[in-house]
């Protein structure tokens, strides 16, 4: 968990953005609980946006492309 | 061993944002004993670039390599390694200070087609040990003259904020410096020693001076070891 | 933008998180299918270049359950 949360600031000091990094407690009978976490961080990614990285990769290689 | 801490990301990344190709060279050594600069902390940093270069639409290449030691010539003689240093605009090394001048100087001499470039990705802090997980604490000053022996294996050079060698100062309150309420004081911890080994005696003789010829002064210090030379 | 998916991956530790993702599908619960799992022993074993090269692949968000 502090590993996490050390990453969650190397995240930010890379530009990332720490919300795109969480931690979560679930045990093995929680099933909802996973399926709730799983829409959770969906949910996030698609308010934060693509991963900017991500993009200009795309980018890059359909330059490449052309 | 040698105690290092890994320079802000910013000023690293502020550092090579000049170059294409750059190489995190690690160090297996002391710095990745200390978790500054070994293998998994070269593959941190590389990645960690990367990601921070293409997040701002810039494409650069950032390679890890490791090195079981920077200070010494044998481990960074393989010839594949030594092609990938030239292939880099620069080279980032996780090692102590010892290690980045060291690797710069022996890439320069032995490669001769241009001049390598090699920064620092830390800063070197001291000479220390690990007394706790996660945590590390200077124990040697390199003063060249050692009073250990004196001192019940207490370091008062080092450990002692003045570095006092007849005893504590005014300003020892409860085992404790006055300086910081975290550090013990050496020389109560000396006294401590000595009382437990029944040799308290030893701190009679008053300590005149230290020689402080040996120490940092006047350059760089050299040892040379005549049996040893060819 | 319009199309964007996110692309979520889960550290999944095998005892707890990994346990519960798998009753979730054995009880049929609905979940977003933009997760993909990575399968660990023990989250333990999540080193933070792990989860920085899963971003330099293009994980938009990462959650590490255990």
């Amino acid at each position: 968990m502090k590993r996490v949360e050390y990453t969650k600031k190397l995240l930010d000091e890379i530009g990332l953005g720490s919300e795109r990094l969480d931690f979560f407690h679930i045990a093995a009978s929680e099933a909802p609980m996973f399926a709730e976490t799983v829409k959770t961080m969906t949910e996030r990614a698609k308010k934060l946006g693509p991963n900017p990285y991500r993009i200009n990769l795309q980018q890059e290689s359909e330059k490449d492309k052309e | 061993m040698i105690i290092a801490d890994r320079k802000p990301f910013e000023e690293i990344k502020e550092s090579v944002k000049d170059y294409n190709k750059i190489m995190v060279l690690g160090c297996e050594t002391c710095v990745a004993i200390c978790q500054a600069g070994g293998e998994k902390e070269a593959e941190i940093l590389a990645s960690e670039l990367k990601l921070a270069f293409g997040n701002e639409g810039k494409k650069v290449e950032v390679n890890d390599e490791i090195v079981i030691r920077q200070c010494d010539d044998e481990f960074m003689s393989d010839t594949a390694f030594l092609e990938k240093v030239k292939e880099a605009d620069v080279v980032l090394s996780i090692a102590c200070g010892v290690g980045v001048q060291h690797s710069c100087n022996y890439f320069n001499r032995i490669i001769t087609e241009k001049p390598i470039r090699v920064i620092p990705g830390l800063n070197t802090t001291f000479m220390g040990a690990n007394i706790d997980v996660g945590l590390w604490e200077e124990r040697c000053l390199g003063c060249g003259d050692c009073v250990l022996e004196r001192t019940g294996g207490i370091c008062p050079i080092t450990r002692c904020a003045k570095s006092l060698l007849n005893g504590p100062c005014g300003g020892s309150s409860n085992g404790k410096c006055e300086i910081n309420k975290d550090t013990d004081c050496a020389w109560h911890l000396i006294i401590e020693r000595l009382e437990a080994l029944g040799e308290l005696e030893r701190i009679k003789p008053v300590e005149k001076y230290k020689d402080w010829r040996p120490s940092h002064s006047g350059g760089p210090r050299r040892m040379v070891r005549e049996d040893l030379r060819l | 933008m319009g199309d964007y998916e996110p692309r979520v991956v889960a550290m999944l530790c095998n005892y707890c998180a990994y346990s519960a993702a798998d009753l979730a599908g054995v009880g049929r619960i609905q979940y977003p299918t933009n997760v993909r799992i990575v399968y660990y022993l023990c989250t333990g074993k999540v080193e933070i270049v792990h989860i920085l090269k899963a971003f330099e692949a293009g994980a938009d968000a990462i959650f590490v359950g255990g």
